[in-house]
């Protein structure tokens, strides 16, 4: 971790400046709802969570917002169909092929598979003809802005990324990204609470207020990273930003507690009751009837 | 101010009204056992409302804030609450429900009655049907409980209704949870409604360029990139 900058708006700092920056980020305060110890362990690690699917999404967050980097992050891995492995079934388990991917990622480079580099352009295709979320992005706005402001009920100081912001819409809009398999509204429903997208709305609304950043709306991009690469425009709802925020300030009030004692403490040492959700009982129950003797 | 009860408090009746609900919701916002909305300092408005409703409709401050819940911005009983407010309140027999139709029809539907206690007249609700939901886009939505449980459902559109017209001073004009998800499903919210006019506004698309001294606008050929213009 380095030390954060005072707060204010910070643009074109490097993802990797942003993520060290001791300061509390979405991220970290959804693994401290978790337990503080999570939290700790995602603090110490977090440069080890690049994993595929989050190259992919880093990958068309490029292609879209910052495309003068692309070149400067992203590679094509080599090419198998060439003379080198056309002869091999398994290409990329060959020595050759993972020392000539070792060189490119010495230099710093992701190296994409040639199917994910054809998804991220696709995607990003798909989202810039998208009516209006091609108009989003294209407007008046900036790409990969942080920003740093001081909690003002817990004095914690947070920061945050947005993909986009545009004040040119209604108000003002921080836009997200966000890659997926399934962008219709019931499944990305389900995303919203699951990867906590209401609590980062929540986060992200606080911070450009508490910094007059003109901003009423989180709008987030869904765009599927598969064929045929549907996309939908959502406004995160004025409710789901206040359950997001309520979740917000218990993570913010015990992150306070953790910097002040020093204490990570992980889950409970007592003996807890598990059962079954709670919608197991009508899941089986309609299973059963379904079901003929 | 307490009613004859002597248990509610008329929050934004009186300055005193107001002092004693302010120390009330205080100590209510220390609890446990209230929701969210209304723990702590945050919680605190919420709960002079929550006081106020309750002294209005004669019902326990926790009883309300247990079941008033916000839908799409808007504060909505719980149908089972409604119903209890109703039975509580000794104007009327406790409400009752007559079922219509076919089962599995789209005829097949549900009214709520009950009895004046004070002229022994029978108050009969409108009939709610299978077909209303239908129509009315309540059971076509994904995930609607009309499609799995439409006898409960019935029920507590039937109640409603029923409240709505015989005593609205217990709804206080409110809807339930159950009507304003079914009324909320399908339709944008104000700020996403504003959002989509703006989008849909070609003007606004591409950063404009007013010349100062014809007044004539202009486009700039490509769309504008990033420059930090945050509008402040």
């Amino acid at each position: 971790m380095i030390p954060c900058p005072e707060p204010g708006i910070y643009p074109d700092v490097p993802m990797a400046t942003y993520l060290a920056w001791d300061a509390a980020s979405n991220s970290q305060l959804t693994y401290i709802l978790k337990s503080p110890a999570h939290f700790k362990a995602y603090q110490d690690t977090v440069d080890s969570f690049d994993t595929a699917a989050f190259q992919l999404g880093r990958a068309s967050h490029t292609l879209l917002f910052e495309p003068d980097l692309f070149a400067k992050e992203f590679t094509p891995e080599p090419d198998i169909t060439g003379p080198d492995f056309a002869s091999y079934a398994s290409p990329r388990s060959t020595k050759a092929y993972k020392e000539q991917v070792a060189i490119l990622e010495a230099g710093g480079l992701t190296v994409l598979k040639s199917g994910d580099m054809q998804d991220a352009n696709a995607l990003k295709d798909a989202v810039l003809a998208h009516p209006k979320a091609g108009k989003v992005v294209q407007s008046t706005g900036q790409a990969e802005l942080s920003i740093v402001w001081v909690d003002p009920e817990t004095g914690v100081v947070c920061k945050g990324r947005f993909d986009w912001h545009t004040p040119t819409y209604a108000g003002g809009a921080v836009v997200d990204l966000k890659t997926t398999v399934d962008a219709s509204p019931g499944a990305f429903e389900r995303a919203v609470f699951k990867f906590g997208y209401h609590r980062k709305g929540a986060h992200y609304l606080r911070g450009a207020r508490v910094l007059g950043i003109p901003t009423a709306h989180f709008v987030m991009i869904a765009a599927e990273k598969t064929p045929p690469y549907g996309v939908i425009l959502y406004r995160l709802m004025d409710d789901a930003v206040r359950l997001g925020e309520v979740q917000l300030d218990f993570a913010l009030a015990r992150y306070a507690e953790c910097q002040r004692t020093g204490e990570y403490p992980g889950y409970t040492t007592d003996v807890v009751d598990i059962g079954v959700p709670r919608w197991a009982d009508a899941a089986v129950e309609r299973d059963l009837e379904e079901q003929t003797i | 101010m307490s009613d004859s009860k002597g248990t509610s408090v008329a929050v934004f009746s009186s300055d005193k009204g107001f002092e004693t609900g302010q120390r009330i919701a205080k100590a209510l916002g220390k609890s446990d056992l209230v929701p969210a909305a209304y723990k702590g300092d945050k919680g605190l408005p919420n709960t002079l409302i929550a006081l106020e409703l309750a002294s209005r409709i004669g019902a326990s401050p926790l009883m309300v804030m247990q079941n008033l819940h916000i839908i799409s911005g808007r504060p909505s009983w719980s149908s089972s609450f409604l119903i209890a407010t109703v039975n509580a309140s000794g104007k009327f027999s406790p409400l009752r429900f007559r079922y219509e139709g076919e089962l599995g029809t789209e005829g097949y539907g549900c009214r709520a009655y009950a009895t004046d206690a004070d002229t022994g007249e029978e108050c009969v609700g409108s009939l709610i049907t299978m077909r209303m939901a239908k129509d009315e886009g309540w059971s076509t939505k994904s995930g609607s409980k009309w499609k799995t449980m439409p006898e409960q459902m019935l029920m507590y559109r039937a109640a409603a209704f029923w409240t709505r017209v015989y005593a609205p001073e217990l709804s206080l004009g409110m809807h339930t949870v159950e009507e304003m998800m079914d009324i909320s499903a399908g339709r944008a919210s104000s700020a996403t409604a504003d959002l989509n006019a703006a989008l849909e506004d070609e003007g606004i698309l591409l950063a404009e360029v007013v010349d100062e001294e014809t007044g004539e606008i202009t486009e700039p050929d490509e769309p504008v990139e990033g420059n930090g213009e945050l509008g402040l």
